[in-house]
């Protein structure tokens, strides 16, 4: 059966996979739909969370042959060389990727039999190696520096894939703004406790002050967060998250905490 | 980044693998920042530790 | 008045012996028969390996602590058990115990007991690959950190190897030293306190620094590895590990079982059938664990050792042992109560019990040696088993024969643990990992078997900082001080 393959931004993608432990007819028609799949979409290799499925399987076809490896671990290595990559999960994209040339493996076959290969043919290397990465959570730009990876994730972004303009994004600054304000909730509520402690009037004094310091600078954090989400939902038009209603919520619910640690430590700080 | 490449040879086993940015190092011995994990820390194994019981 | 003897002091034994005697009070006897004479926090040897510790720092006198509890202390080895009882005692079991301080040394006794705990822990099996140590503790080709003094013997070699690399290329080897250890977590540790010493001492660049494990992937652990949230996803600990090993600049060889030491080599045998030999100048490679050896001897006289106890020295206790394979293993073989298969008045915890099977997904060379890790009963498992079995015994006296026994299936039970990577108030740093459970429970939680939940992993200074904590909480524990209860395990 074809199966849906991932596509960026899937972040099922780096879901980790768990080892096969029962070689039985489920297993066989994971890989018959594996095989289904590279066969409709003309890949050379695949990894079963490619299509969801979070188990160690990889399906290469090599020379025409497929060739399956199950629950695959790299013992050695040797040799480098820079592979040109590109996988589906990345429609388009193609980087130059830090591998080894030749690896020695350890596998089990479709009935649990284990096997172990040694692999210098550099295409076969580098593609059991990109393969082993999904199995572990992680894509082939993780093996990029940040830099680049930015640029890939930028050039996806502007490729059509996720249109910016459209959609609002994942993840946005002004989430900055709000993390950080809670951060200083958090240790202004700690100062509540500075009573139990047996610190001196001067620290104590100090506490107060730092966490009155915090408690203004929720306030203008919260300020400056209003006008950057202002200025971003007129940015992106259809983003339910940046809307005004959802946006006074957070500063709200910041106000209400501040309003509260001023009102508690008044009483327990004196 | 130099310090990491200095001790990346050849044939090394470990030349393929992710490291970490100096943003991401340098967080790890930010006391401050580390004073928040802190607390976070505790209260992740607290969690565990009280639902092992 | 009835009589529970523990045979062990470490954190299981000690855990187990002390809540015993705080439950059972003054009417009731704890005996505790412990070969050493001081405790030993077994964590923090680390640190002694690399000089930032002492001996003193991590360890104390257990006999004014005993006496405190009110807890009566054999410094002595137990040899043998016998659980119909026999000599002179009628149907009493009893066992047999030889002195090892306290003036008697060398002298057999026979204590009888109501009730038994074995909390013997590890024998440390340096024999198990030649040249690795002898049946009597260290070779004289690798050091080790399992305890107290094998730290202190390491550090001590360690100093000589970072005086050299002032002048000259040194390889440190840290390690496992056989196909079948548990414990890489001690060896993780250790290698990064030594970057980390080395990069303080100024040698850093003339020390090559090399692991070796047994495990089929970085970051295994003995566990089948562990996957810590990210962004509401999960990384595996492959990912963790192979960054941190790259950042510090340690190679790594993996798959391996050392099969053979001599002087300055290591040879190994890797999964995938090669071999090869690594050159080094310091090597500490953690050896197998095996039972202490204790015998199990039948009213008659006949020998039920392999009754009582696992091929390897372990005792059997109410786990399925006839799992089978890899694809049958489920959470419910692993032991809930810690009863003993002979006798309902033997329990075994910490290391002292002999798990079903592992944990990693268990892997054969070409040539047939099984290179896996072995399942670790270590630290916070092994605390809260000990206090779990307390329970199930003071019941047993107290309320009555039939009482119900407290379980605690390491299948059901999270993991806390704080791995060192360098000592320093202001730039140390530690990986503090939660897994929950310990032991994969398929069923509960199909695919990773695991709660990711509560399974986390995060390095940092923060996590140096509880590892400090911890050391000096749970010595104060250890010891007995004030609201010793309160602290959990």
């Amino acid at each position: 059966m074809i199966k849906e393959l991932l596509i960026y931004p899937d972040e099922r993608i780096l879901t980790p996979c768990t080892d096969v432990r029962i070689f039985d007819s489920k297993l066989w028609d994971v890989i018959e739909n594996m095989k289904d799949t590279m066969e409709a979409n003309n890949l050379d290799a695949l990894s079963a969370i490619q299509i969801a499925i979070p188990y160690n399987i990889i399906v290469i076809k090599h020379h025409g042959i497929y060739k399956e490896y199950i629950n695959p671990r790299i013992i050695r290595v040797d040799g480098k060389m820079q592979n040109i990559e590109s996988t589906p999960y990345y429609p388009n994209i193609e980087q130059n990727i830090p591998r080894h040339g030749s690896i020695s493996i350890i596998y089990d076959d479709r009935h649990g039999n284990t096997h172990t290969a040694l692999i210098d043919d550099p295409w076969l290397s580098g593609t059991i190696q990109r393969k082993i990465d999904y199995l572990f959570g992680g894509t082939f730009l993780a093996k990029l520096p940040k830099a680049q990876r930015d640029m890939v994730i930028d050039t996806l972004a502007k490729g059509g894939i996720v249109a910016s303009e459209e959609i609002c994004p994942l993840f946005s600054p002004k989430d900055y703004f709000v993390s950080f304000a809670d951060k200083l909730l958090i240790l202004s509520a700690l100062s509540l406790l500075a009573p139990l402690t047996t610190w001196g009037k001067n620290h104590i004094a100090a506490i107060i002050m730092a966490k009155n310091i915090f408690l203004i600078s929720v306030v203008l954090i919260m300020i400056g967060f209003f006008f950057f989400a202002q200025w971003q939902a007129k940015r992106y038009k259809q983003c339910t998250s940046c809307q005004i209603g959802n946006n006074i919520g957070v500063i709200v619910k910041r106000f209400v905490a501040v309003a509260i640690l001023g009102i508690a430590s008044y009483f327990i700080l004196g | 980044m130099k310090e990491i490449e200095k001790r990346i040879k050849p044939y090394d086993a470990n030349f393929t693998t992710m490291v970490p940015t100096a943003f991401v190092k340098a967080m790890r011995t930010c006391v401050l920042w580390q004073i928040i994990r802190f607390i976070v820390i505790n209260l992740k194994m607290l969690v565990v530790v009280r639902k092992s019981h | 008045m009835a009589r529970v003897i523990v045979m062990g002091g470490g954190v299981s034994g000690h855990t187990a012996a002390t809540f015993a005697k705080k439950w059972l009070g003054k009417d009731h006897e704890v005996v505790v028969v412990t070969p050493n004479a001081r405790w030993n926090w077994i964590p923090s040897n680390i640190w002694v390996g690399v000089g930032e510790m002492t001996k003193d720092d991590v360890t104390f006198e257990l006999a004014p602590v005993y006496h405190k509890a009110g807890i009566d202390y054999r410094q002595a080895k137990a040899l043998g058990i016998h659980p119909e009882g026999g000599s002179t005692h009628g149907d009493k079991p009893y066992i047999v115990i030889e002195y090892t301080g306290q003036g008697k040394e060398g002298q057999k006794e026979e204590l009888t007991y109501d009730y038994l705990i074995n909390a013997t822990g590890p024998k440390l099996n340096f024999a198990a690959t030649p040249g690795l140590g002898d049946a009597n503790g260290l070779g004289e080709f690798t050091v080790s950190v399992c305890t107290a003094d094998h730290a202190e013997h390491a550090n001590h070699e360690l100093q000589k190897i970072f005086e050299k690399a002032k002048h000259s290329k040194q390889t440190v080897l840290i390690g496992t030293g056989h196909g079948m250890c548990t414990c890489q977590g001690a060896a993780f540790e250790y290698i990064f306190n030594v970057e980390h010493e080395a990069k303080k001492a100024g040698v850093r660049d003339n020390l090559d620094i090399k692991w070796i494990s047994n495990e089929s992937f970085l970051g295994d652990f003995g566990i089948g590895g562990l996957h810590m949230k990210r962004g509401g996803y999960a990384a595996s600990s492959r990912l963790f590990a192979e960054s941190l090993f790259s950042e510090r600049g340690v190679n790594w060889t993996i798959g391996a079982a050392v099969t053979q030491v001599e002087k300055g080599k290591a040879h190994y045998e890797q999964l995938d059938g090669t071999t090869g030999v690594i050159d080094f100048d310091f090597a500490m490679l953690i050896p197998p664990f095996a039972g202490v050896g204790l015998k199990a001897i039948a009213k008659d006289g006949t020998d039920i050792t392999d009754q009582m106890f696992a091929p390897n020295g372990f005792m059997k206790v109410d786990a399925n042992y006839a799992a089978g394979a890899y694809e049958n293993w489920k959470a419910s073989d692993w032991p809930k109560t810690y009863q003993s298969t002979v006798a309902d008045n033997v329990f075994a915890v910490g290391i002292a019990f002999a798990p079903p099977h592992p944990i990693s997904k268990p892997m054969k060379s070409p040539s047939g040696r099984d290179i896996f890790p072995t399942p670790p009963r270590t630290g916070m498992p092994s605390g809260i088993i000990g206090k779990t079995v307390a329970h199930s015994i003071c019941d047993k006296i107290l309320k009555g024969k039939n009482a119900h026994l407290h379980e605690a299936s390491m299948a059901h039970m999270g993991a806390a643990c704080v791995a060192s990577a360098g000592k320093g108030l202001t730039n140390g740093t530690a990986a503090a990992l939660t897994v929950y459970p310990v032991v994969p429970d398929f069923e509960t939680y199909p695919g990773l078997g695991r709660d990711l939940d509560y399974t986390f992993g995060e390095i940092g200074l923060a996590g140096h900082w509880i590892k400090h904590i911890l050391h000096h909480m749970f010595i104060y524990k250890a010891k007995l001080n004030p609201g010793w209860t309160l602290i959990p395990e």
